[in-house]
């Protein structure tokens, strides 16, 4: 089993290798190759669960070198749960985007830098999951980031370079801020492999630890888009193409909140940031819901709603508890899938209507009566409507915070049972003014822009949905509701996740340390 | 204690200080130089790490004990090599946005221009409201000077009345008296509607500063809620429905469009715009290769007359 674990990885790399070595010459090999690889990854990452699961965490040595030298990976259960669902979300925005690709004939031009691209953004995204030491989950950050540079930005039309220029540079920065305290955390503990800091921070000094703590916080908080550090995002999101906007919303923040959990859960468990934490989660979901309540525009007023459900995520991370652990990983699953496909829906209905601009669409139910359905459903699932998994999440969240039992975490309970009332008012308001009242067709024929992966201007709204954009949504809102379907085997593994996290034995007896307590030198 | 040399901790706070006031810059080239000197101090940090200078860690050539630390070193050149990479990447981008407004500074996005907007809109309420109260006060101010002035001068022609020993009405008394009376009294009467279109003079011209006010603060309203349409619908903001009509204005302000918001499609949108109304064009000119011959020298050649016309 333990050679299984590079292969989510290796894989996609070696694909996107292939494809730039073919070039734009077979399309359809392309297509073949991409597909295959991210099945491929899925089989992988699902075989990596259930083992990871059943005996404990799957840790693999590169090139042989031992652990705190070399570079180990290790699939845990949170490792292997996020990166089974990181794959079957990417598998269907990919499928999503093939079908886009087809329908809008542009197969010459993206498909030398979208589709390789693509697979080495999956790449980074499962190595940072995999990561068994922080300058491993930097480099990891960095492959991700770097293809989603170019992903944000691809056919370099005007609005997606400016909406580019603030994306790199903060996440350029936030690299540079997770670096430096790499440094430092090699600089106190002679390390950065996650097992062996794990047992030699608690001997830091407590000083420098909230020193490393915090820079590791602020580091990963820009990526997960935690309220103060979460401005970058509504600007960023909405100008790139649909399938590029949704795998960024459902996956690059949720690749932060694993850092989080992962750092927070492994090498800071004393809980001395929990009272931030809360606030910080608090002030994440009330300040996004508000900024997702005034937008205009359909694809903005997503991307404030998922800043404002990170918070959820982070206030179960801050409660530290196996049951706060379990809420944010099930919700975090939730959110990923969830948030994709609401993302997909919005690449639809401005293919279908012509704009995601509340104001000029209307009528789409009568019009498009499957993309109503399409939308409804995630959409409920993101007001956290009874049986669907976003209730679900969120109630296990509360429960954890009302056996919390603070004052904060009660406040916490209002914040978040608020939250989840104002995304329900704001996918209502959505749905009225996008698939109640009339059609007005005299304005809303205009060609849509920068729905091409190219950059191309779309020449109209189609009447016909492209088939595989319609089936890969359908199957991401059909995964979404699987969760509710399957929500007891899905809990109970959230569940032992929280419990695994917050053990940490697990994991750091996995990886196999020289002694445990060496330490090299006195610095 | 193997402590790093003071002088790399020195040195990457100084790239550091220097790359976060660079990064504050609007220039792209300026925050592209900032990040550089950024990361090149992250990996100063990396560097000191590693603790003090000791020999090359190769074993035969230094003997174990004064090797210096070779995981920093490993780790500094990978986060060199990324940096290089994406400093790459930042500057074709930087290029690209170079060729398409000409320009290397950042544009105001959607929410800025809400926020200016917002503001300049509150200003210019607060100085409608300051110039309504004046209007207010002048007015009253003025109208009690007339009330004044008309009961002095009433009071005046009553005194004078009273001296020629004629009523008001201009009875009784003498005929001579009478006659000087009448004419008192019509001077009052001029004196009075004097003083009244005086009053109404002032007041209309108050009232029509007032007035100009206003309409610049609606005229300021509508273009803040055109500038947000445009920043929010990109290609919406240039509907095809609105080319045929109104040449002269619409032309404008798809110009200064072009020119000032730059938006991908919008740009491209409202560079077709003020080319269609230039050359004449009716709508039917949208999404030809008008635009790119408009924006031709500045914009790289993908859009340059790929499109066939609709």
């Amino acid at each position: 089993m333990n050679h299984l674990v590079p292969l989510p990885v290796l894989l996609p790399l070696f694909g996107a290798g292939l494809k730039l070595a073919i070039g734009g010459r077979l399309p359809r090999g392309q297509r073949v190759i991409s597909v295959a690889v991210l099945t491929a990854v899925l089989g992988v990452a699902v075989a990596l669960l259930v083992s990871a699961d059943r005996d404990g965490p799957v840790v693999a040595r590169m090139a042989g070198w031992p652990a705190p030298t070399g570079i180990v990976l290790v699939a845990d259960r949170l490792s292997a749960l996020m990166l089974v669902v990181s794959c079957v979300v990417t598998l269907g925005v990919l499928v999503y985007s093939i079908g886009q690709g087809r329908a809008d004939a542009d197969e010459a031009t993206p498909l030398s830098v979208f589709h390789p691209t693509y697979l080495i953004l999956v790449a980074g995204v499962a190595d940072a999951f995999l990561a068994g030491d922080l300058f491993n989950l930097y480099v990891g950050f960095e492959v991700l980031l770097a293809a989603s540079y170019v992903l944000l930005t691809v056919g370099g039309t005007a609005a997606r370079v400016r909406a580019g220029a603030g994306y790199v540079v903060v996440g350029l920065l936030s690299s540079l801020v997770f670096l430096a305290a790499i440094a430092m955390v090699y600089a106190a503990t002679g390390t950065v492999n996650l097992a062996q800091l794990a047992v030699r921070l608690p001997e830091v000094d407590p000083g420098v630890l909230l020193i490393l703590e915090s820079m590791l916080l602020i580091g990963f908080g820009v990526k997960a888009a935690v309220f103060p550090l979460s401005a970058w995002l509504p600007d960023a999101y909405p100008t790139a193409p649909a399938p590029v906007t949704a795998v960024f919303a459902g996956l690059l923040t949720k690749v932060g909140v694993y850092a989080i959990i992962r750092v927070q859960t492994l090498l800071f468990p004393d809980g001395r940031m929990r009272e931030l934490l809360l606030v910080v989660a608090a002030a994440t979901m009330i300040v996004g819901i508000l900024g997702a309540i005034v937008q205009s525009d359909l694809n903005r007023l997503l991307s404030f709603t998922l800043i404002s459900h990170i918070g959820y995520m982070v206030f179960g991370i801050a409660l530290a508890s196996a049951a706060g652990l379990a809420g944010a990983v099930f919700y975090a699953v939730h959110h990923i899938t969830v948030q994709t496909s609401l993302f997909l829906v919005a690449g639809l209905i401005e293919r279908r209507g012509g704009s995601t601009d509340l104001g000029r669409l209307g009528g789409l139910a009568r019009l498009s009566p499957v993309l109503a359905v399409l939308f409804f459903v995630p959409a409920m699932n993101l007001g956290g409507i009874p049986p669907l998994s976003g209730f679900l999440g969120k109630w296990l969240l509360l429960r954890a915070g009302a056996e919390f039992g603070t004052v904060t975490s009660y406040v916490l309970i209002g914040a978040a049972v608020a939250t989840s009332l104002l995304t329900l008012y704001a996918m209502a308001r959505v749905w009225g003014q996008v698939f109640g009242g009339t059609a007005d067709h005299s304005g809303a024929t205009a060609y849509s822009s920068g729905a091409s992966l190219s950059g191309r201007d779309v020449a109209a709204t189609t009447s016909v949905l492209p088939r595989a954009m319609t089936l890969a949504t359908c199957a991401l809102v059909a995964v979404a509701l699987a969760f509710t379907v399957w929500a007891g085997p899905l809990v109970a593994l959230a569940d032992r996740t929280g419990v695994e996290l917050v053990g940490r034995a697990a994991y750091v007896d996995a990886v196999p340390l020289p002694g445990g307590v060496h330490r090299s030198g006195g610095r | 204690m193997k402590s790093p040399t003071l002088i790399l901790v020195l040195t990457a706070a100084v790239l550091v200080g220097v790359g976060v006031y660079l990064i504050l810059e609007r220039s792209l080239t300026r925050v592209l130089l900032g990040v550089v000197l950024i990361g090149n101090g992250a990996n100063l940090i990396v560097l000191s790490g590693g603790g003090r200078a000791g020999g090359a860690p190769v074993l035969g050539v230094t003997l174990p004990g004064r090797m210096n630390d070779p995981l920093p070193q490993a780790m500094v050149l990978t986060a060199i090599v990324i940096t290089l990479a994406v400093t790459a990447f930042v500057l074709s981008m930087v290029h690209r946005h170079w060729e398409l407004t000409g320009t290397d500074e950042i544009q105001d996005d959607a929410e800025d221009l809400r926020v200016v907007r917002r503001a300049e809109r509150g200003d210019l309420r607060a100085e409608h409201r300051r110039l309504r109260r004046e209007l207010r006060e002048q007015t009253t101010a003025r109208r009690e000077v007339v009330r004044r002035l008309a009961i002095e001068a009433r009071a005046n022609y009553a005194a004078e009345c009273r001296r020629l020993g004629v009523d008001e009405r201009g009875h009784g008394g003498q005929p001579e008296e009478q006659r000087i009376a009448r004419e008192r009294r019509a001077e009052l009467r001029l004196r009075l509607r004097g003083i009244k279109s005086e009053h109404r003079v002032q007041q209309d011209e108050l009232r029509s500063r007032f007035r100009a006010a206003r309409r610049e603060l609606n005229r300021q309203a509508r273009a803040e809620r055109a500038a947000v349409a445009r920043a929010d619908g990109v290609v919406d903001a240039v509907p095809d429905t609105e080319f045929p009509r109104g040449t002269s204005t619409i032309g404008a302000g798809h110009g200064s469009t072009a020119i000032g918001s730059g938006h991908g499609s919008t740009a491209i949108g409202s560079g077709h715009g003020s080319t269609a109304i230039g050359s004449g064009h009716g709508s039917t000119a949208i999404g030809s290769g008008n635009g790119s011959t408009a924006f031709g020298a500045g914009r790289g050649g993908d859009h340059a007359g790929n499109e066939p016309p609709r």
